[in-house]
C-alpha cells in the first residue's frame, strides 16, 4: 500500500509537473495581438484561436507588461535581444526560422523593444475594420514550413493614401519602425510608429 | 566556419534560444532513455502512437474552448499510455496493433473535430504545426523551462534508481514476476513517465516525428554496442548531440527545427551502422 501510494505521488508529481500550462506554444499555436488582429486580414495565415479571445488575453498580457515599467526612458534604456550598437533591431539579419520566433517573442514581451528601432522583411497585408472602416496594415512573416505567421502592424510617417501610396497587397516590404504600444479603445496594441518602407 | 560561430554567437544572446537548447536537450535525454526500454519491448511506436492521442486531446480542448488544455492532454495521454503498455508482453491485442487502433483512431478524431468545430482562422496552420512541430521550441516561455527541466530531473532520477527493475521488467517480465518484481507497477510508472515525455516532446518535433527522438538513438547505439547500460549511455549521448545539432542547424539555415533533428539523427544512425559494422569486420 505505501509503494503504491509512493508511486502514485511519485506520478502525481510528473503529471503535474510536465509543463506548457500557459504556453500556447505546446499546442502549436501563438496566441498575441499581433495574430488576434492578424486573423481577419484576408489572405493572412495566422494561427491562433478566435480574434476576440487571443485579443483580450494578448491584450492583458501586453498591458500587464507595459505596466511594469512605467518610466519610458527605462524601457528604452533596457537592451532588447539582437539590437546593435546603433540601436537597431535588424530582422532582415536572421533566418527564416529566428525571425518567426523573434517576433513572437516580440509580441509576447514587448517591454525591451519599447522605443527600439525594428527593420523587418516580409508580406503586405491591410486590413480594414467593418465597424469603423478604419485601415490597419501590417509585415506579415511566415516560419519555414510557412503553416504559422506572425506580424507587426506599422503606420508609415507623414500623410498617405491608401491605395495610391502603399505597395499591393501580397508584395514584399521591408520596414523600418519604432517599436510603440498604442491604445485602442479597451485594449492596448503593438506597432511599428513612423515607419518607412525601404524597398517600395 | 567562423562567420557559422560569429552567427551562434549572436543567436545565443535571444532568451528563446537558450530555452530552445535546454528544454531541446532535457527532452532529448529523456526520450532517449525511455526509447532504448520500448524499442526492446517492440513498443517502438508508441511515441508516435502517444502522440496522435495527444492530438486528438487537444483538439477536444479546443473545441470546448479549454483555457488550460494540459491537464485534459495529460491525462488522456497518460490513460493511454497505461492502456498500452501495462497489459505488457500477455496481451490479447498485441502491441503493434493496440498502438495504431489506438493512433490513427485519435488522430483522424482529433483532425474531424478541428474542422467541424473549431474557431480558428487556419486550421490547416494550426495542425501543421502541431504535427511538425515547426517552431513550437523556439516560443517556450521561461516557466515553461523550469517545469521541463523539474521535469527531466524526476525522469532520469526514476530511471536510475529504478535501473534493475526496469532491466528486468524490459527482457523478461515473467521472470522478473516470478523473482519478485512489482511487474505491474514498473509497467504503470513507465507509461506515466512515457506519456508525459511524449506530451513534452511534440514541443520540440510533433506529433509525426516524435517516433525519431524515441527509436533513433536507440538503434543507433545498438548497432555499435551489446550491453544494456552501454547501450543506453550511448542512446543518450547520440540523442543529446543530435538534438541541439539540430536545432542549431536549423536556426542557422532557416529549416524547420523537427525535420532537421531527424535529419541528424538519420545521419548519425548511418555513421553508428558503419562503424558497428567495421568493428565486427575488425573483430573477424
Amino acid at each position: 500500500m505505501k509503494k503504491m501510494l509512493t508511486a502514485l505521488i511519485l506520478a502525481a508529481g510528473i503529471f503535474l509537473t510536465a509543463c506548457g500550462e500557459d504556453s500556447e506554444a505546446s499546442e502549436g499555436q501563438a496566441p498575441d495581438a499581433a495574430t488576434a488582429s492578424m486573423e481577419d486580414i484576408p489572405g493572412s495565415t495566422a494561427t491562433g484561436e478566435t480574434a476576440a479571445e487571443d485579443f483580450s488575453a494578448a491584450a492583458s498580457d501586453t498591458e500587464e507588461a507595459v505596466d511594469q515599467t512605467d518610466d519610458g526612458q527605462e524601457r528604452k534604456a533596457e537592451k532588447a535581444p539582437g539590437e546593435d550598437e546603433n540601436g537597431v533591431v535588424d530582422l532582415t539579419k536572421l533566418s527564416s526560422t529566428m525571425v518567426f520566433s523573434e517576433v513572437y517573442s516580440m509580441m509576447t514581451d514587448p517591454t525591451p523593444y519599447i522605443g527600439k528601432t525594428i527593420v523587418m522583411n516580409g508580406q503586405f497585408t491591410v486590413y480594414q475594420d467593418p465597424e469603423t472602416g478604419k485601415l490597419y496594415f501590417s509585415c506579415i512573416i511566415k516560419d519555414a514550413t510557412a503553416c504559422c505567421a506572425q506580424g507587426i502592424e506599422f503606420s508609415l510617417a507623414g500623410d498617405h493614401e491608401f491605395p495610391e501610396d502603399y505597395p499591393q497587397e501580397g508584395d514584399n516590404i521591408t520596414v523600418q519602425g519604432t517599436f510603440d504600444i498604442y491604445t485602442e479603445g479597451q485594449a492596448k496594441y503593438m506597432q511599428l510608429a513612423d515607419s518607412v518602407l525601404l524597398n517600395s | 566556419m567562423k562567420h557559422v560561430i560569429d552567427q551562434l554567437s549572436a543567436y545565443w544572446q535571444y532568451p528563446f534560444v537558450q530555452h530552445a537548447v535546454v528544454v531541446g536537450v532535457l527532452i532529448a535525454l529523456c526520450s532517449s532513455l525511455l526509447g532504448v526500454t520500448l524499442v526492446l519491448k517492440r513498443f517502438s511506436y508508441i511515441g508516435d502512437g502517444l502522440s496522435h492521442v495527444a492530438f486528438g486531446a487537444m483538439s477536444v480542448a479546443i473545441v470546448m474552448k479549454l483555457t488550460n488544455r494540459m491537464p485534459l492532454i495529460l491525462t488522456v495521454t497518460v490513460i493511454s499510455a497505461v492502456l498500452l503498455l501495462r497489459t505488457g508482453q500477455n496481451a490479447r491485442i498485441k502491441g503493434d496493433a493496440a498502438i495504431a487502433m489506438i493512433s490513427v483512431g485519435a488522430l483522424a478524431m482529433g483532425y474531424l473535430l478541428m474542422n467541424v468545430f473549431s474557431a480558428s482562422a487556419n486550421v490547416s496552420g494550426d495542425v501543421c504545426s502541431t504535427l511538425f512541430g515547426s517552431t513550437s521550441i523556439l516560443t517556450l516561455t521561461q516557466e515553461d523551462v523550469v517545469l521541463c527541466v523539474v521535469m527531466s530531473v524526476i525522469v532520469v532520477a526514476l530511471y536510475v534508481f529504478c535501473y534493475n527493475r526496469i532491466f528486468a521488467v524490459t527482457f523478461d517480465e515473467n521472470f522478473a514476476r516470478a523473482v519478485g518484481t512489482r511487474v505491474d507497477f514498473y509497467n504503470f510508472l513507465i507509461a506515466v513517465v512515457i506519456a508525459c515525455v511524449i506530451v513534452l516532446a511534440m514541443n520540440l518535433v510533433g506529433s509525426l516525428l516524435i517516433s525519431a527522438l524515441v527509436i533513433f538513438p536507440a538503434l543507433s547505439a545498438m548497432r555499435m554496442f551489446k550491453s544494456f547500460r552501454s547501450v543506453t549511455i550511448c542512446a543518450a549521448l547520440l540523442s543529446v548531440i543530435c538534438s541541439l545539432l539540430g536545432i542549431l542547424a536549423s536556426i542557422l539555415a532557416g529549416t524547420p527545427v523537427g525535420s532537421t533533428i531527424v535529419l541528424v539523427q538519420m545521419a548519425a544512425f548511418g555513421i553508428s551502422y558503419l562503424a558497428g559494422a567495421l568493428r565486427t569486420g575488425v573483430r573477424r
